[in-house]
């Protein structure tokens, strides 16, 4: 056991390709919680009650003593939803390995500062001084990682990618399938074309710079795919060195963070409408948890006073099937394919030449699986339902709270990445990685600006018009 | 000593996930060692290199039947 790491006799992963990979994911866990959160919704819903009183948020406020008594009157539903949600992820974490008391207090922690993180966002003039609170969350985590610093332990709370899986099959229950069928080979195509093209000039520029083609790939699958997870996926599957995916981590969370704040700041410059903004974002932004922060954060900004048209939700929702349905799910083929090329072509140490064609499924991220069903099940519910139903009845009883829930997942998951991201415990990139790394940067974000802007703008701006 | 079939089942490979979030600085920053994108994926000591359970090499060595590490 590691007390410093709040962990605690982390599940063996020898033999996860089995039934224990349902409980031994953060993945499966993020589906399990998601799709239970979202039937208690429905049953609720049809039985007629709803989640609303649970799933509360901070309404907007424009004093302090406004905001006081709201929180005062509310305090009962906030200590009912820390303790639901307390429960919820500490039964999970503590079967992926962490230690119960390491993660209460975390949790408890993360869950009193993301009140106050979400509050401040329901300030009325919170959008005049760009208080977004995936930003607010980020930055606020960055500070007191870096600066003042936390005890290791509470790491155990702080688990980014836990959350955000969380938030996305939650977010598909709000995100029609219709949707999803009709934008989705869009989303695939245009992904398909800048994660093929980012990929290919990293590897090249960085094998011209004489780095070797598993570090190569390593760098261009981070870039290309899903950031971290992809970087280490391809890592595994090309056999890779033990020093190159923390090169790759390194250099993906570099860029990403600082992506969160471009990618929302040229888009609002450029009043671009939420969903070109979101597809823009989607396509070039290179962690999940990072882009859903620049996504949530420009659809924040929409309104008269900045000149952002659009929905908030459009801004997640094309996000969400660029890099979800577009992106990571093409993980598996992407591990496949260069295990080949490894096995065939790049001499290595390791044998293995038999391709394991399983690890498709095995590297596929399995929190989609819960993404859809969500988004399913949701769109079954509701298919009879007039505009006018939709709209007084169903969205505020069964909708809107799982929104709201799918607000503080998210919440969750950006303080996390900042109170995780300690810069000084990143390995050094070096010149050469970071050169080929940055000039797939450059063409990714210019590529994916034209797709998003000037050739499929007419769709994502209208995304579920 | 006996000789292990593959990288899962020899005494240099490890692959749990605490192990790798340790050895990979950021990690839980962006990702996890939790997640299902890196499969089994684990760390050779013997041969520094971060690979696949089903790899196999001539430097195998089978895993005590209980109390290996993992």
């Amino acid at each position: 056991m590691s007390e410093a790491s709040g962990v605690a006799d982390a599940p063996s992963l020898s033999d996860r390709s089995g039934w224990q990979e349902l409980w031994r994911t953060e993945d499966w866990w993020a589906v399990w919680l998601g799709l239970s959160l979202t039937a208690i919704a429905y049953l609720l819903f049809i039985n007629g009650s709803s989640l609303a009183w649970l799933a509360v948020v901070p309404p907007k406020w424009v004093s302090f003593a406004q905001l006081g008594a709201q929180l005062a009157a509310d305090a009962p539903r906030y200590i009912a939803q820390y303790a639901v949600w307390l429960v919820l992820f500490t039964i999970a974490t503590a079967i992926l390995g962490f230690k119960v008391r390491a993660f209460i207090p975390a949790f408890t922690l993360l869950y009193a500062v993301s009140v106050a993180i979400v509050a401040a966002g329901a300030w009325e003039k919170s959008q005049y001084y760009n208080l977004e609170p995936p930003l607010v969350a980020l930055v606020l985590g960055l500070i007191v990682s870096n600066i003042f610093g936390l005890p290791r332990w509470l790491d155990a709370g702080f688990r980014v990618e836990f959350y955000v899986k969380t938030g996305i099959v939650l977010l598909g229950a709000t995100l029609p399938f219709t949707l999803i069928v009709w934008a989705g080979p869009v989303a695939i195509l245009q992904a398909s074309i800048v994660s093929i093209a980012t990929f290919l000039v990293i590897f090249f520029v960085a094998v011209k710079l004489g780095l070797d083609k598993r570090l190569a790939a390593t760098l261009g699958a981070g870039g290309a795919v899903c950031g971290v997870s992809a970087a280490i996926a391809i890592a595994g599957a090309v056999r890779a060195k033990k020093e190159y995916p923390p090169i790759a981590i390194t250099l993906v969370i570099g860029w990403a963070i600082v992506m969160i704040f471009f990618l929302p700041l040229v888009s609002g410059a450029l009043h671009l409408p939420a969903g070109v903004g979101g597809a823009w974002i989607g396509t070039s932004e290179f962690a999940d948890a990072a882009g859903f922060a620049a996504a949530q954060s420009y659809g924040g900004q929409v309104g008269p006073a900045t000149g952002i048209s659009g929905t908030p939700d459009q801004a997640v929702w094309s996000y969400t099937l660029i890099k979800v349905v577009g992106r990571d799910v093409w993980i598996g083929i992407w591990a496949l394919v260069l295990s080949i090329i490894s096995v065939t072509r790049w001499e290595t140490i390791t044998k293995g030449g038999r391709v394991n064609y399983g690890q498709v499924w095995w590297r596929f991220p399995k929190f989609v699986v819960g993404f859809l069903l969500a988004s399913l099940l949701i769109t079954l519910v509701v298919r009879n339902a007039s505009f006018g139903d939709y709209n007084t009845v169903v969205k505020p009883g069964l909708v809107a709270p799982i929104t709201s829930l799918r607000v503080w997942a998210f919440t969750f998951c950006f303080l996390s990445i900042g109170l995780t991201t300690r810069l000084k415990d990143l390995a050094p990139a070096g010149g050469k990685p970071f050169w080929a790394f940055t000039a797939g940067v450059v063409v990714n974000v210019i590529i994916g600006f034209v797709l998003s802007v000037y050739v499929f703008g007419d769709y994502w701006a209208n995304l579920a018009h | 000593m006996t000789h292990a079939s593959t990288c899962g089942d020899c005494i240099h490979f490890r692959n749990d996930a605490d192990h790798l979030e340790r050895s990979f600085p950021g990690l839980t920053a962006m990702s996890s060692g939790r997640g299902a994108a890196r499969a089994a994926d684990g760390l050779c000591d013997r041969h520094g290199l971060y690979l696949a359970r089903f790899a196999y090499c001539d430097d195998l060595v089978r895993k005590p039947a209980s109390g290996g590490r993992q």
